[in-house]
């Protein structure tokens, strides 16, 4: 689609290369102001394709965001994986210090702290709701002392386990609680998500591609008697294709902008509910948006799917109209 | 320079429109080709515009051999051709001014450049006037006036021209013809499918005659 002459017999003549290169940016320059003429020729067409662009391509970026969202509340409890060992009764505080440290040095495992039974009760009554309970076993019951050991990050799951039962296998532990099982389902669950998000982002990727495909190849069947006469007077594949891969360029740029704005639309209409929420769960948690490289991909990536729209409808076309 | 080598063209059909067909034209010449309705006079300009093949045999035009000539290069050699259709085919939805400057807007020219040649070629068409109207303002004659300005606002080598003076009156015919004369003048190779042989008796050019797909007779213009 080069629209460079060949090598051979092309009478380039003096100009030089500054001046062809301006040459063929003013060229390029043309082609994209004709092309916005054609576009504003037909505003009720260009305004429908470009919303539909615009919803197709908000949809996935408002699950990309609301997980981005989910992630980051998220990060508050999806810590280190954690098993707490609950001693026998008959093991004091000093007693429970040396397994601490006998432990701190073993492979995986990050930190050990020790739990005494005031820290435990304290702990169980800080817990909205339980403090009753608590000052009612707090009188009697003995509580156990705890050991909390914290597992590296990035420790394998298999490893983890292992870990877990063998420390549950320890003489002075009356059992061991490993407490990543939520926060395993909830990294599955955000995976599951992410990968949900990926699937329905293709499938409009691939949506976006066939409207705009559609919408070209229509207007190339409108112009094709002007295509066949600019062909006869010497115009090259690249010279006719070149106005409508600039307007699948601005149909994909126009509709990812767009969605970009319906994006923050939504997120300024949600954005004091949310508030309000996190400040009922007492959390200073706001909602976080695309970021500047998230606008870049979404008006990036809906240029380059319209321009591979374009590209793929110009071609098949064409090939219909020889 | 046009050069035909025993063509034969056969559509699909299998209809043969030309039938071993070899003729010259040389450069700088204007010449006429003649016949009857069907005599394959558009097919030959087709083949000499390499919008067609032929099924058999040489054309050379320009010096290029259509023959050998790769897609590719289509293109740059259509730039040295000006053709002027049966039928116009001119833009509709564009200006008289836009619809000549299309071979120059195709090479890339300047803005400048397609400016001063467009208004020269409206001028010789005497439609300087003009340039801003649409072709449905205009007249069959004015119409058919602009596709030869745009035939020839490139200056290219070879003018080929079907029946350019199919919807005029014998004035504006003659007319026309004079200017055609005026291209050959100044060195281009004009050849034109006319079947009106009054006006071409009058011109005194090189008459190729089709009949059915052959070429029966070349007729030199008498001397004087
Ligand atoms: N695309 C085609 N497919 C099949 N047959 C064709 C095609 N084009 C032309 N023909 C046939 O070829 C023959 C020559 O046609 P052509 O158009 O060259 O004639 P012409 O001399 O230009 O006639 P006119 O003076 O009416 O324009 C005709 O019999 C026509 O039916
Ligand atoms: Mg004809």
């Amino acid at each position: 689609m080069s629209d460079a002459p060949p090598p051979s017999r092309a009478p380039r003549g003096r100009r030089g290369v500054s001046a062809s290169v301006r040459a063929w940016f003013a060229w390029h320059l043309q082609s994209l102001v004709s092309s916005l003429g054609d576009l504003a020729r037909r505003p009720l067409a260009t305004v429908l394709t470009v919303g539909v662009i615009a919803v197709a391509l908000a949809l996935p970026a408002a699950g990309y965001v609301a997980l981005l969202n989910a992630k980051w509340a998220a990060r508050g409890w999806d810590g280190q994986p954690r098993v707490s060992l609950f001693l026998h009764a008959d093991v004091d505080e000093a007693a429970a210090s040396a397994l601490a440290r006998s432990l701190q040095g073993e492979p995986g495992v990050a930190t050990v702290r020790v739990i005494g039974r005031a820290a435990a009760l304290a702990e169980y009554r800080s817990m909205s709701g339980l403090g009753e309970v608590a000052d009612v076993i707090g009188e009697g019951a003995v509580l156990p002392v705890v050991v909390e050991v914290m597992l590296r990050d990035g420790v394998p799951e298999a490893q983890a386990d292992a870990i877990a039962t063998a420390l549950g296998q320890l003489r002075e532990v009356e059992f061991a609680q490993f407490d990543l099982q939520w926060v395993r389902r909830l990294a599955a669950l955000m995976r599951l998500l992410e990968r949900l998000g990926l699937v329905l982002g293709g499938l409009v990727g691939l949506g976006v591609v066939v409207v705009v495909g559609s919408t070209i190849g229509l207007r190339v069947e409108a112009r094709r008697e002007e295509i066949a006469i600019a062909r006869l007077f010497g115009g090259t594949n690249g010279f006719v294709r070149r106005p409508f891969l600039y307007a699948g360029l601005v149909y994909g740029l126009a509709g990812g902008a767009l969605a970009l704005a319906v994006v923050h639309g939504a997120m300024i209409a949600l954005d004091g509910p949310v508030a309000q929420v996190a400040g009922l769960y007492d959390s200073g948690f706001r909602l976080v948006g695309p970021g500047l490289d998230g606008a870049a991909i979404l008006v990036g990536g809906g240029g380059v799917l319209g321009l591979l729209g374009a590209f793929l409808g110009v071609r098949r076309q064409l090939r219909v109209v020889e | 320079m046009i050069e035909l080598l025993e063509v034969t063209k056969r559509y699909p059909g299998g209809h043969e429109a030309l039938r071993d067909v070899s003729l010259e034209v040389e450069s700088g010449a204007m010449a006429f080709l003649t016949g009857h309705s069907g005599a394959g006079k558009s097919t030959l300009l087709r083949l000499l515009t390499r919008v067609d093949r032929p099924s058999r045999g040489h054309v050379v035009v320009a010096g290029e051999h259509l023959n050998r000539l790769s897609e590719r290069r289509i293109p740059y050699f259509r730039r040295r051709v000006g053709v002027v259709f049966q039928d116009h085919r001119l833009l509709m939805d564009r200006s008289v001014f836009d619809n000549v400057a299309l071979p120059l807007v195709v090479a890339h020219h300047s803005h400048h450049e397609i400016g001063r040649r467009v208004r020269a070629a409206l001028d010789q068409v005497g439609l300087l006037d003009k340039e801003r109207y649409r072709p449905l303002q205009l007249s069959g004659g004015e119409q058919q006036r602009v596709g030869i300005a745009r035939a020839v606002v490139h200056t290219p080598a070879v003018v080929l021209a079907d029946e350019p003076t199919g919807n005029l009156d014998p004035d504006l015919s003659l007319e026309v013809m004079r200017l055609f004369e005026r291209f050959q003048q100044v060195g281009t190779t004009v050849l034109i499918a006319s079947h009106d042989t009054a006006l071409i008796d009058q011109m005194g050019y090189d008459v190729l005659h089709l009949e059915r797909g052959r070429l029966v007779g070349v007729r030199r213009p008498a001397a004087g």
